[in-house]
């Protein structure tokens, strides 16, 4: 008599099954290595607002970022060290503190003045790293540029974007 | 599989999950601070006033010294303007816009032409009408500064 075959499944061994994860770790490597790679070792931490468009220049003469006070001019606001020191209504600033002072904004020049005390020493230097949007005006720069240097400081590095 | 003298196999697996990890975090870190935008910076100094204004001592031989300045105006036309030394009247170029735009190719060419016929020419002072643009200033500073390194921007 032939043997019945068995409709029951037949117990599998239990198997060892583990995930191959070699492959997974040079994968992680590379990236790591790449991302180290072009990690930004420079001394001065740029962060601009997410608001701000920074001009695109090809630069001719590299000039290196020095570790100094940034003002920011943005649409709404002037910020100095992140801190806000003037409001702006798309760019301009307002009748009143135009009124009161037509040549600088003294606001900017005095919060410049403590944010530099709050630097550390020696924190005398003249220089200010300036960013500005790209469709600020050009009478709103020049008040900017006549507040800070009232302040004592005149000189100025204008941060672009390299496109390259 | 390593077999050691012995006899009986042993298997020996390096544990990577707690290097997985570690990369995890740091690449999600790098990822997260690093910034892809490169960063470059245009040099410039601050003139205390409009260069037309700006008082300078006086020279030795009595002679004003030369001084060279850049106007952009709202109709993007270029005014360089060449004053003092041995001239007896100004020296200007306007250069008209080309394309509605700064002709920075004849500026470059200009500046180099005065550069060459006055060598004491050092140093440029750039001042812009209120309604001209922060790009297109800085465009244009960056164009001159192939020739003259060093620029003054009006802060007054």
């Amino acid at each position: 008599m032939a043997k019945k075959k068995s409709f029951l499944k037949k117990k599998v061994a239990a198997t060892d099954v583990s995930l191959q994860i070699t492959s997974m770790a040079d994968i992680f490597m590379i990236l790591l290595v790449f991302l180290l790679k072009n990690y930004s070792a420079s001394l001065t931490n740029l962060a601009p607002s997410s608001q701000l468009s920074l001009p695109e220049v090809s630069v001719t003469t590299k000039a290196q970022l020095k570790e100094s006070l940034t003002i920011e001019v943005g649409p709404d606001a002037v910020l100095v060290d992140q801190v806000m020191a003037v409001k702006l209504k798309d760019f301009q600033f307002s009748e009143a503190e135009l009124a009161d002072n037509p040549l600088g904004s003294p606001t900017i020049s005095d919060l410049m003045q403590k944010q530099r005390q709050l630097r550390p020493e020696p924190n005398m230097g003249s220089g200010v790293v300036v960013m500005a949007d790209q469709r600020a005006p050009y009478s709103t720069i020049k008040r900017v540029i006549a507040s800070v240097a009232s302040a004592g400081f005149v000189d100025l590095q204008l941060v672009v974007v390299d496109p390259q | 599989m390593v077999e050691n003298s012995g006899g009986d196999s042993q298997e020996v697996e390096l544990n990577l999950a707690p290097i997985i990890d570690c990369f995890t975090v740091l690449i999600t870190y790098l990822l997260v601070t690093a910034s892809f935008l490169t960063f470059a910076a245009v040099d410039v100094e601050v003139s205390a006033t409009h260069p037309s204004k700006q008082e300078t001592p006086p020279p030795l031989d009595d002679k004003p010294p030369l001084t060279m300045t850049l106007d952009l105006d709202a109709e993007n036309q270029i005014f360089l303007k060449v004053t003092g030394g041995d001239l007896k009247k100004e020296y200007e170029v306007k250069l008209p816009p080309k394309d509605g735009k700064w002709d920075e190719e004849s500026l470059e060419k200009n500046l180099l032409d005065i550069t060459g016929r006055w060598a004491a020419i050092k140093e440029l002072s750039v001042s812009a009408a209120p309604t001209v643009k922060y790009k297109e200033l800085v465009n244009v500073i960056n164009s001159t500064q192939k020739t003259l390194p060093k620029v003054f921007i009006s802060g007054g």
